[in-house]
């Protein structure tokens, strides 16, 4: 039988820190997968992952289980850690997506092109649409707990969402018409 | 968003996985912070040992010290009593 994450942080809390290697193993594909789309480089994505699960041993206490699920508030830690980031690091130049034209995804040479064009338009997208669409679309998160992770109101997210997708659908576009 | 280049790179973004050695990572640390608090911890257990005896010994101290000085404030008016009795 598998034991709940809240079993576990409570055994952890008690002393038992090994029990810990579970949460991690449980949570880290999901928590790197999050910081790789909000930051787009594996690297970071690695530290900021790590520096999440230390954040949140070290503040277990801080923790309250009744008011969310660990992995919600593993998710905003490693959402802040993720915007602490990006607010240090220089502008980078990023070339504006608007043409993706004259492929084809047929071709895997081109699907890899286009998913690289679409890895840009995600990185271009302002970072409160980025990190709710990674959390609806990869991470697959219900919208109540992504209102939760980025503190703000359901309808917010809905919006913030919405706003992510028609960017990147309107980038996606002539290349469909393309390939048609 | 049902096209079909999207949803193969969706599909490709929620394959991302960590590098394999990423949890023993992050166990080794944890394993080191907890050696640490539990040095802290006893760190702090004879810092409030130290602390109490010493609060013990200065309560020791003043009391000696009050004592010494009645002693002296006796012997010294004892005689000056003596002699006006005298």
């Amino acid at each position: 039988m598998e034991i709940d994450d809240r079993e576990l942080v409570r055994r952890v809390f008690a002393g038992q820190t090994d029990d810990f290697r579970t949460l991690v193993d449980r949570h880290q594909q999901s928590v790197f997968r999050f910081a790789s789309g909000l930051l787009g480089n594996r690297e970071e994505a690695q530290d900021v992952t790590q520096e999440a699960f230390l954040a949140a041993f070290l503040n277990l206490s801080g923790y309250d289980a009744s008011r969310a699920a660990f992995s919600t508030w593993l998710f905003t830690i490693a959402r802040n850690r993720c915007l602490n980031l990006l607010k240090q690091r220089r502008p980078i130049a990023i070339h504006k997506p608007d043409s993706i034209g004259g492929v084809s995804p047929a071709d895997p040479m081109i699907s890899q092109e286009l998913s690289q064009q679409l890895d840009r338009a995600l990185a271009a997208l302002p970072v409160e649409q980025r990190s709710a669409f990674v959390l609806a679309e990869i991470e697959e998160l219900p919208y109540a707990e992504i209102a939760r992770i980025e503190r703000t109101s359901l309808g917010t997210v809905k919006s913030r969402i919405h706003r992510a997708k028609q960017r990147l659908q309107s980038l996606l576009e002539p290349v469909m018409r393309e390939s048609k | 968003m049902t096209d079909q280049p999207y949803e193969q790179w969706l599909a490709e973004r929620r394959e991302v996985s960590p590098p394999p050695a990423l949890a023993d990572q992050i166990m080794s640390q944890v394993a080191e912070l907890e050696s640490q608090r539990r040095a802290l911890w006893w760190l702090r257990v004879i810092q409030r040992i130290e602390q109490s005896r010493a609060a013990r010994w200065g309560r020791v101290r003043r009391s000696a010290s009050d004592w010494l000085l009645a002693v002296c404030l006796f012997t010294a008016c004892c005689p000056v009593g003596v002699l006006l009795r005298s």
